[in-house]
């Protein structure tokens, strides 16, 4: 359905919500006082279902209105990952109005956050939202691209006099701004964006005349705004542009040049940094504290995840969405699962912990070439780096993976039982770590990619790799390589197991393919952030788990080139497990490539789930690198910017 | 009407409740959900709520019987019944929701059965108000539609 068919007239009557609560008494209450508000209604009490709603047509909802605690997967996970993937307003609601739980929705991308009772005033005003979003985006695109074409649906903004009153988050500038021309705008013209044209004044005034030359989507009245579309490529390169330059001296300027991509203006890849660089922030302050933090990243890697339903992918997004083509991930499940040869336990990757020591490189050997497990690089010209051939786990990924399979698929947030505990997943930081069986079919963890713990980059020992390494992980699932192997492994005993926060394989889709089961897994790794303390050994959460998203995404992105894993990476702190490079490449099997251990965010594991052994993720040492510009260095990481 | 007398038992019970806080202003505004979107609606949220919030007690009842209770679940699910109890209205037991949250947080088990006992007590009350006050909305209707 076409955002741009609620009825002009009427507006804003006809407009979709998609509501999510798992208490059937409030869904009831909200359906009734949302239907009163002339809105078309789909309520659903899980989230997994949602995500599988949306997932289906993007386009169906305007707006998603979300329960923060909810069973099957935390609200801010939910949230993130509808806002990576589909772009789409969120608001959450929740008996609960801690000032800081608040903040956090807000911290997430909320668009608001209403506590419960909710009222029927409060309702009423929700399409402000939608199209407040729409037109922060339409002006954000104008500015930014201007090279790229996107045909964007929004919401007919006729007769809607935005009444900035509410209570909007003003989490963001981008909202304060909108709301100030919002507020303004009286959009009486039938050319939408004549109407609020006219009211723009100061910042949006390169917006406007950009406008007057934007060609006009099929709805006259919508505004048209060219987007940047944020492939896995193209993010892959402004990343490996970023790391280059370093994080602190990444310029758009410079990374423009680096990026040497015709079109591309200066303007797009600001805007891109912008986001990047809040991406990573978030990852940092997330990963401190509660591993269940759903991450940005964390968007599990759906299989619809194309640039957005907006056109506009933005990193996380894409990273989130875990695009991995199909076949990559169907490569890399299958050097997974082929890989029997080594019983090594699993590791678990942890993140920015050396990981575990994978063992020599032998299980990789035979499937890739010369496994050089310092070389985990995630490159992307690497093709399948050798180095995954030392990622030992991977027969006990693939292992796990098939546990898995059998395993129900919880996927949404909770790690499905782990099948054996004791298997713990060795993912590599740049593993893949696939959790789901069904997934992994899809999900191929490259051997390549993953890295194998045991590169010798101690160096970078996995301290950093934590969230920081969300720098790292831009690129769109990979980790580089060789940071990854310093996280890795550095340590073969540790075997922590870190699920990237943002895993966005891990993404709790359960619905996608049904198989994500997170349960090879095993610790619970539940996206109520309660995952990680379960269960010592397992790779749960982050293997699994991610795995399991990741896989899905995976599969589903096969074309998209989007990053699902930006996320994952990112994680680390908490994730571990970097699930990287399989999800990077394009549509063909590239997924070698870049394989990596997908860190999924998703599952945000606990530091402290590492393995027994596992350094406690604690010591990760260098997550201020990884936060900082360091872990952005390639020289750290190993990074070199190839995808 | 024949319906008078019920209606008006009906409305002295509401504001009874109303009075002593058993309802509050969430259910009014749910009455008026009520007059815009048709009858059924109050008598669907309060039953599916009654429904609810036993399954969430007993569950409660449960976890505290554990010999190592686990005061996450717990919370949850005071959580879940205090947003299920604030969406219907249900004033009295919201609040005791917020107590058992403070008592819960401090892992103080002792605590958290006697906040137990209290919202067994104040929902146990409220449903049969809602039970009679379903019964008589029904013979209203009843001898409206005659």
């Amino acid at each position: 359905m076409d955002r741009g068919d609620v009825d002009e007239g009427q507006f804003p009557a006809g407009l979709r919500v998609l509501v999510v609560d798992d208490d059937v008494t409030v869904l009831r209450v909200l359906k009734t006082m949302l239907l009163q508000c002339r809105y078309e209604v789909t309520t659903c009490s899980q989230a997994a279902t949602a995500l599988s709603l949306l997932r289906e047509s993007k386009d169906t909802y305007h707006l998603v209105l979300s329960d923060v605690h909810m069973p099957d997967m935390d609200g801010f996970k939910l949230l993130e990952l509808v806002g990576l993937e589909m772009d789409l307003p969120v608001i959450m609601m929740s008996a609960d109005a801690r000032t800081n739980i608040v903040m956090k929705g807000i911290k997430h991308g909320a668009c608001d956050y209403l506590i419960k009772p909710v009222r029927m005033e409060e309702l009423k005003n929700i399409w402000q939202h939608v199209v407040r979003k729409k037109w922060t985006d339409n002006n954000r695109d104008l500015e930014n691209s201007g090279s790229f074409e996107e045909g964007e649906r929004t919401i007919p903004n006729n007769n809607a006099n935005i009444n900035n009153n509410n209570n909007n988050n003003n989490s963001n500038k981008r909202v304060a701004e909108d709301a100030e021309y919002a507020s303004s705008v009286n959009d009486g013209a039938p050319d939408g964006s004549g109407g609020w044209k006219s009211s723009q004044k100061k910042k949006r005034c390169t917006v406007k005349e950009e406008e007057e030359g934007e060609t006009e989507s099929a709805d006259p009245s919508s505004s048209k705004k060219p987007r940047v579309v944020w492939s896995v490529e193209l993010h892959q390169q402004f990343v490996n542009a970023v790391n280059q330059l370093g994080i602190e001296k990444a310029v758009p300027k410079r990374i423009l040049e680096l990026m040497n991509v015709p079109g591309l203006t200066r303007e797009n890849v600001a805007s891109h940094l912008q986001k990047f660089r809040l991406y990573l922030k978030r990852l940092s302050g997330v990963t401190q504290h509660h591993p269940g933090l759903s991450n940005p990243f964390c968007g599990p890697v759906s299989a619809n995840i194309k640039p957005g339903p907006l056109g506009r992918l933005d990193f996380e997004t894409l990273v989130a969405s875990g695009h991995l083509p199909p076949q990559a991930l169907a490569v890399l499940e299958e050097e997974l699962l082929t890989q029997n040869g080594s019983k090594q336990p699993i590791r678990e990757i942890a993140f920015g912990q050396p990981l575990v020591k994978c063992g020599p490189p032998t299980s990789l050997t035979r499937q890739f070439p010369q496994s050089n497990l310092s070389n985990i690089t995630m490159n992307p010209s690497l093709d399948m780096p050798p180095s995954f051939s030392s990622w030992p786990s991977n027969n006990d990924l693939a292992q796990i993976m098939q546990q898995q399979q059998q395993q129900q698929q919880q996927v949404v947030g909770s790690v499905g039982s782990v099948p054996q505990p004791s298997a713990s997943l060795n993912v590599q930081p740049s593993c893949l770590v696939i959790p789901s069986s069904q997934q992994m079919n899809n999900f191929q963890l490259n051997d390549n990619t993953i890295l194998a713990n045991q590169s010798q980059q101690s160096q970078s020992q996995g301290s950093g790799f934590q969230t920081g390494s969300s720098t790292l992980v831009q690129s769109p699932m990979m980790l580089p390589s060789q940071s990854l192997s310093s996280l890795q492994g550095v340590n073969p005993a540790s075997q922590n197991f870190q699920i990237n926060q943002g895993s966005s394989i891990i993404a709790s889709q359960p619905s996608i393919s049904g198989n994500s089961s997170y349960t090879s897994v095993g610790p619970v790794i539940d996206y109520n952030n309660n995952l990680i303390s379960t269960q010592p050994k397992n790779l749960r959460f982050g293997v699994g788990q991610i795995v399991d998203d990741g896989l899905k995404t995976m599969t589903a992105a096969s074309n998209n080139n989007s990053f699902s894993m930006p996320g994952m990476m990112s994680g680390m702190m908490n994730s571990g497990v970097a699930v990287t490079g399989a999800l990077v490449s394009d549509n063909n099997r590239q997924v070698r490539r870049n394989n990596l251990g997908f860190v999924g965010k998703g599952t945000c594991l606990p530091s402290r789930f590492a393995m027994d052994e596992i350094d406690s993720p604690t010591t990760l040492p260098n997550f201020s690198q990884i936060g900082g510009g360091d872990l952005v260095n390639p020289d750290n990481f190993g990074l070199d910017g190839q995808i | 009407m024949a319906s008078a007398p019920f209606k008006a038992q009906l409305t002295d019970l509401l504001n009874s409740m109303f009075a002593m806080d058993f309802l509050d202003e969430q259910f009014k505004e749910l009455q008026m959900l009520e007059e815009a979107s048709g009858p059924g609606f109050l008598t669907e949220v309060v039953t599916l709520f009654c429904g609810d919030a036993e399954r969430i007690i007993s569950q409660l009842d449960a976890l505290l019987n554990e010999p190592a209770v686990d005061f996450g679940k717990v919370d949850a699910n005071v959580h879940q019944l205090k947003g299920s109890s604030s969406s219907v209205g249900a004033k009295r037991v919201a609040l005791v929701c917020i107590k058992f949250r403070n008592v819960c947080q401090e892992n103080d088990k002792e605590g958290c059965i006697a906040a137990l006992h209290e919202i067994r007590h104040e929902f146990d009350e409220l449903r049969k108000k809602f039970q009679t006050m379903l019964q008589l909305e029904q013979q209203i209707q009843d001898l409206d539609s005659k």
